[in-house]
């Protein structure tokens, strides 16, 4: 029914296969809208955080999803700047994800907020003074940048492709794709980092308070290196999890590999970075303010000092040698837990960064402040991902995502008869299809 | 006085000089009613180790460390001239933990409650008394109840935890009253002040404010209601500021007196525990108590005085007294290695 919309050359499933994952995902994607619905309607009462943990877990969502996000400007910097011309072979779902990961945190901060309404305050008030301005900004911007290289990609859609104001823009933007890609990449910089800064300025936590360089703190850089580092492994992840749901190889060993090499050293560097940070923080800033480091890990029933052996030896330093090292990165098991540890610790780290810093009680005759999401929160929280699993499945039946994946998979050869009919082009439509053909990524 | 649009005008202001604006007309005022004559006294000022006139005359011919000194001598001048900065104490000896502070602040301010307010993290109050023990088993155990309102830190130049942070300007540092305010019509309840300020001063509202029937006619006028998703705070009731100011600018005078303008919590505390006023005037009484050392960002200089979480930084303007160790000892984090009660 809808194999005019198909890409030429692959294979997809049935298109009531097809309405039927979308119906399933579909579900999940209403239960969250309802849920988001009553956050509007009743006001965030419907959450489980309260005055001692205004930012919970939404809070933690957007950190977590714009890490993961990363992968879309680091990418694009290494393929647009650094000049990695294998990486071609990717960007388009690392655009796809960026693109998901950003608009999910838009839609989380429009409902986290008590007055959406008020929103545009953010703008038309700034306070170049806060951090959450500069992300305000920077996220916003560069949205707009995703937007611009998501949309030569639905205008190669086979259909769109064939009017000529489309297939022509598409190629243009193409052409001017690094311009994008730089800003895209000098606005990343600084909202991973913004946020990076949201934790480490705050002078009165002293879990979160880091020192830094002039104005910055060093959660402000840490963000910036630990997003990048984490945010390919995402992509990676992403798309062996749509390798294996499709069955089909849709990106090269040597892509992913290269991809996950650069991971690798970022992530290694990163740790080391990290471990230096966690130690200064450790036994020179929470001192200072009154603070021994087991302070933070104890008398509470949940934060011990597990969470940082978890966040960055198991999920930091682990998943870091097994992606230098070219044997980790060829075995397929070790590739699958290296990504998926790295995305589990950028995620760890946002969640240490937002929701302990605000259990750790400050008030010496105060308690620690424990916390669990009610189901609006859960239900708003998946209903990104449930879109995000939408977008991707049209993304990938109707556009060109991977452009390897004809190389890769083949399809059978049509029969004698019909392989006759599509090399006689028969309409004036057909003609101009077989003139134009998709601009390259 | 006269209501309008241009709002109200001492009587007979067209009898005094200047260039003829309010302003101008109050300031002549003061001249002539403060002093009897026009001309203003002229006491001098010993700072800096030197007798500076509060009349300055720069003849130009100072050494470059007179020069500094002599600007210091300025910018203290115009200080003291111009900036108050609010601030209160408690003592915690004397209070009893009676509540009649939190019960003040919520008539005065219009403050929201619910039916049911078993969660108290869910609760709006601008003022909140804890209880503190001292850990002691009997018939060792005491027990010390503290008042804690917003701190209105000061930091460093106005840059207290909550109001640099705030995406919105929605929070400011009044650097001439040395108030934090909170503007409610502009907050968008992102909640970053919340995560920012370290007393837990800052309360969001969580529900829409909704008062018994008939009660709404208790409301103060004077203080807005805040309304569902925003976050609001102790102001040191700042609307009894402008009905003081109001009310002096009426009888033309610049200067309110000490007890011209005082909080609701600090008149309601039956033991006289809470004392109010501007640490930047001699004269007021917290002045007196607290001794603010203003080079050490206001830290006290009286030994019974503490601050709440004094390492942070933050300068609040908010002290507390005790002759007990234990009390004074709490307002604060320590190492194992540092302090042993």
């Amino acid at each position: 029914m809808d194999s005019a919309l198909i890409p030429k050359g692959v294979k997809r499933c049935s298109i009531g296969q097809f309405i039927l994952g979308i119906g399933l995902v579909g579900v999940v994607l209403l239960w969250g809208v309802f849920a988001m619905l009553l956050c509007w309607l009743k006001g965030l009462n419907q959450t489980n955080m309260n005055n001692a943990y205004g930012f919970a877990m939404w809070i933690w969502a957007d950190l977590a999803v714009i890490a993961l996000g990363g992968g879309a400007f680091f990418t694009g910097f290494l393929r647009y700047i650094i000049g990695k011309d294998e990486l071609k072979n990717i960007i388009n779902y690392a655009v796809l994800i960026g693109f998901i990961c950003y608009s999910s945190a838009l839609l989380i901060l429009a409902i986290d907020v008590g007055q959406p309404l008020r929103g545009w305050f953010i703008f038309w008030h700034a306070n170049v003074h806060s951090m959450l301005t500069e992300v305000a900004f920077c996220i916003t911007c560069y949205f707009g940048v995703l937007c611009i290289e998501y949309v030569p990609l639905v205008l190669e859609n086979r259909q769109i492709d064939k009017v000529p104001f489309f297939h022509n823009l598409s190629h243009n933007m193409h052409e001017i794709m690094a311009i994008f890609a730089a800003t895209g990449t000098f606005l990343s910089f600084f909202h991973q980092g913004s946020l990076g800064g949201v934790p480490g300025v705050l002078f009165g936590r002293p879990f979160g308070f880091r020192e830094g360089v002039f104005i910055w703190p060093w959660t402000f850089f840490l963000f910036i290196w630990s997003a990048a580092a984490a945010g390919p492994c995402f992509t990676i992840l992403v798309t062996k999890i749509t390798e294996a749901v499709t069955r089909k190889k849709l990106v090269k060993d040597n892509v992913i590999e290269l991809l996950a090499k650069i991971s690798g050293w970022m992530l290694l560097t990163y740790s080391i970075a990290k471990i230096a940070d966690t130690w200064q923080w450790a036994t020179a800033t929470a001192p200072s303010k009154g603070f021994n480091l087991m302070d933070f890990y104890s008398n509470n029933p949940l934060y011990g000092i597990w969470v940082l052996i978890l966040e960055i030896g198991i999920c930091g330093v682990l998943p870091a040698i097994i992606l230098v090292s070219n044997k980790g990165r060829k075995t397929a098991g070790a590739l699958w837990a290296a990504v998926i540890l790295a995305s589990l610790g950028v995620c760890l780290n946002r969640w240490v960064m937002v929701l302990q810093v605000l259990a750790v009680p400050v008030l010496p005759f105060t308690n620690w402040n424990m916390y669990a999401p009610s189901w609006q929160e859960v239900a708003t929280t998946i209903l990104p991902v449930a879109y995000g699993v939408i977008l991707i499945m049209f993304s990938y039946r109707y556009l060109p995502i991977f452009p390897q994946e004809q190389e890769l998979n083949p399809v059978e050869p049509p029969a004698p008869q019909e392989q006759q009919a599509v090399s006689k082009p028969e309409t004036p439509s057909d003609a101009q299809e077989a003139e134009l053909k998709p601009a390259e990524a | 006085m006269q209501f309008g649009s241009g709002g109200y005008l001492p009587p007979a202001h067209s009898t005094f000089g200047g260039c003829g604006l309010p302003h101008c007309q109050i300031a002549e005022k003061q001249k002539t009613y403060d002093n009897g004559s026009k001309k203003l006294p002229d006491p001098s000022i010993r700072l800096n180790g030197v007798n500076w006139p509060a009349k300055i005359e720069d003849d130009g011919a100072r050494s470059p460390i007179e020069n500094r000194q002599f600007k210091g001598v300025l910018m203290e001048k115009g200080k003291a001239k111009k900036n108050k900065k609010f601030g209160m104490v408690i003592d915690l000896d004397k209070c009893t933990g009676c509540g009649s502070c939190m019960v003040a602040c919520m008539a005065e301010n219009n403050v929201s409650f619910r039916e049911d307010e078993t969660d108290k993290l869910l609760s709006v109050t601008w003022m909140r008394v804890y209880k503190l023990t001292n850990g002691k088993p009997f018939p060792d155990s005491e027990i010390c109840y503290l008042p804690r309102p917003c701190m209105h830190c000061e930091a460093d130049h106005g840059h207290s935890p909550c109001v640099s942070v705030c995406p919105a300007t929605a929070t400011d540092y009044d650097m001439n009253t040395g108030i934090v305010s909170q503007i409610y019509t502009r907050c968008f309840g992102c909640r970053y002040c919340m995560a920012a300020c370290p007393y837990q001063v800052r309360v969001f509202n969580w529900y829409d404010p909704v008062w018994p029937d008939g009660m709404e006619k208790m409301l103060s006028p004077n203080v807005s209601v805040r309304m569902r998703g925003v976050v609001e705070k102790c102001s040191f009731c700042f609307h009894r500021y402008q009905l003081a100011k109001d009310k002096a600018y009426y009888e033309g005078r610049q200067d309110l007196e000490e007890d011209e303008y005082q909080t609701a919590c600090t008149q309601a505390c039956p033991a006289s525990a809470i004392t109010f006023g501007n640490l930047n005037d001699p004269d007021h009484a917290i002045t007196q108590i607290v001794r603010p050392d203003h080079q050490l960002g206001g830290r006290s200089k009286n030994p019974r005085a503490f601050r709440l979480l004094e390492r942070l930084g933050a300068n609040p303007k908010v002290y507390y007294l005790s002759n007990r160790e234990w009390v004074r000892h709490s307002g604060d984090n320590y190492r194992p290695d540092e302090v042993k009660l």
